[in-house]
């Protein structure tokens, strides 16, 4: 529930824009910085990592419409520039099956990004203060990942606040009174009047116009509680995922990446 | 989910669809996409999912199975459109009217288009480093994915998933996953050895087939004007209120099942033909 799921045309256009724009100029950024580096080792790294991501993102826990993201371990995996990349394959190739709209690509980069990074540098601080004593990273993996997507998820509630759509006002059935099914003079305004065209004409039903009080609080609270029971899932599988790879490879989980 | 047929469907596909370019598809499926976005009126939007189902019905790849594909962000829609109750039952239909359609309408091109021939396109605006992880990460989900069901299928029959054992569970599945991790790392090693072999210096090369335009461009570019058209039309109030709302899904509705009995007659005619006749008695 880190990421939007909010199909398209329910989003304002300036947020869904602006989040192309910030994301792309992100993957511009990091794209660039990284030519400088050597891309012929990172490039299927990179790869399977996001296709690990997706296929995590698969598998529907239906009952609280949650699934696991793996963001936080892929942030621990090949580190927040490079997860920022992936973030973006991942919500573009999700676009693609449909899972999310196309218009929330650029948000949902936004958010699955700084779950790589958050998680990431969360991790590095927590496996400081517990992996030398615990021999194990399963704790700071697990934390880590539970606190990333209680920022991510505030952050997403935050998206939808910011968005000021009422979806009560979301369709535009043009003459006909969604409340009374009844019907006026389609014709009344003249034969040709564009409220696409002139959207400072529109009287009522404006799509990007909140009037009829949506309920923040109650999307809010939604999230929050079946976010928390998703948080608890994934920070305990993404520790246990970390656990084991620190006994096979432990240079992943450490510091040593593979790049 | 069916994810692994996305990539049989798209490559083995004969119909017209399929021989649309990458390019007119994908253009067809941002106006789909931007009538979406752009209408807010129930009516338009099952019209346009009536007839993107009727597409889909006449590729005869498998109707049921890509529907279903496609209505996975449905669970997701009817989450949000709860939260968004206003007592109004058209506000939850447009909501998840929106997500099936827009859904329907990016799946009906990865299904009819080899993603060559798509992240070849999306190469030409994203960075290099983004087009070439795109053709990688794509390849790698469904090796990945497979393999994941292959482990899954493992642990079950060694008994590592039983039921009301939810801790087990969850520490079988983790080393599922982990081992999963593991495995795809040592795989994109091996990728990275065989791009090496065959001279990659850090860009791989695309294929020009995407561009290639011809009259199969057509459908595809034409669905795309109309879906935007209605939307337009919606918005403006040109659609002569319920009765003419009605009258165009009900249109919509005809062309999907006059496409499902035109193609079961098809599959009919094809079963009964003397060559395939002939191929089974030899197999």
């Amino acid at each position: 529930m880190s990421h939007l799921h909010i199909p398209d045309g329910v989003l304002p256009f300036w947020l869904w824009g602006l989040g192309y724009v910030l994301a792309l100029a992100i993957v511009a950024y990091v794209a660039y910085r990284q030519q400088r580096t050597d891309l012929r080792r990172k490039l299927p790294l990179l790869g399977v990592m996001a296709a690990v991501m997706l296929v995590g993102m698969s598998a529907e826990i239906v009952p609280i419409a949650y699934h696991l993201n793996l963001t936080v371990l892929a942030g621990i995996i090949i580190g927040p520039s490079l997860g920022f990349i992936a973030a973006f394959i991942v919500s573009f190739i999700l676009a693609l099956f449909g899972h999310g709209g196309v218009t929330t690509v650029g948000l949902n980069t936004l958010l699955i990004g700084a779950e790589c990074a958050i998680g990431y540098y969360l991790f590095r601080l927590l496996g400081r203060a517990t992996l030398s004593r615990l021999q194990s990273p399963v704790l700071a993996a697990g934390l880590a990942t539970a606190l990333t997507l209680l920022v991510t998820t505030s952050a997403l509630i935050g998206i939808v606040g910011l968005s000021s759509v009422d979806p009560g006002k979301a369709r535009d059935t043009g003459p006909l009174d969604a409340a009374t099914l009844s019907l006026e003079n389609p014709f009344q305004e003249g034969v040709i009047t564009s409220r696409l065209l002139n959207p400072e004409e529109e009287e009522t039903g404006d799509f990007y116009t909140r009037d009829s009080g949506v309920s923040l609080a109650r999307f809010a609270a939604v999230v929050y509680l079946l976010g928390f029971i998703g948080w608890i899932i994934e920070g305990t599988i993404t520790g246990l995922i970390a656990g084991y790879v620190y006994r096979v490879r432990p240079g992943l989980v450490t510091g040593e990446r593979a790049l | 989910m069916d994810i692994y047929l996305i990539d049989y469907w798209a490559q083995s596909g004969q119909s017209r669809w399929h021989q649309a370019s990458a390019l007119a598809k994908m253009i067809g499926t941002a106006l789909t996409i931007a009538a979406v976005v752009l209408s807010g009126d129930v009516f338009v939007l099952v019209a346009v999912y009536l007839l993107l189902a009727a597409v889909v019905a006449g590729t005869r790849l498998g109707t049921r199975r890509i529907l279903l594909l496609a209505a996975y962000p449905g669970i997701f829609a009817v989450l949000f459109a709860l939260s968004r109750w206003d007592g109004d039952w058209l506000t939850p239909a447009t909501i998840i009217a929106k997500a099936l359609t827009a859904a329907l309408a990016t799946v009906l091109l990865i299904v009819t288009t080899p993603y060559p021939d798509v992240f070849a396109a999306c190469q030409r605006v994203f960075p290099r480093l983004v087009g070439d992880a795109l053709f990688l990460t794509y390849r790698a989900f469904f090796l990945t994915l497979e393999s994941m069901e292959h482990l899954l299928a493992a642990l079950r029959l060694r008994g590592g998933l039983v039921p009301g054992r939810y801790l087990s569970n969850a520490r079988n599945i983790a080393s599922s996953l982990g081992l999963l991790l593991v495995n795809s790392l040592e795989l994109s090693q091996r990728l990275y050895d065989v791009l090496a072999v065959r001279g990659y210096t850090g860009r791989l090369a695309g294929s020009e087939h995407w561009r290639r335009l011809s009259l199969a461009d057509w459908p595809p570019l034409g669905l795309g004007v109309l879906a935007l058209t209605l939307s337009l039309a919606g918005r403006a109030g040109w659609l002569f209120g319920l009765g003419g709302r009605l009258i165009l899904v009900t249109a919509a509705l005809a062309v999907l099942l006059g496409v499902l009995v035109y193609s079961a007659a098809a599959v009919g005619r094809a079963r009964r033909s003397p060559s395939l006749r002939a191929e089974r008695s030899n197999l």
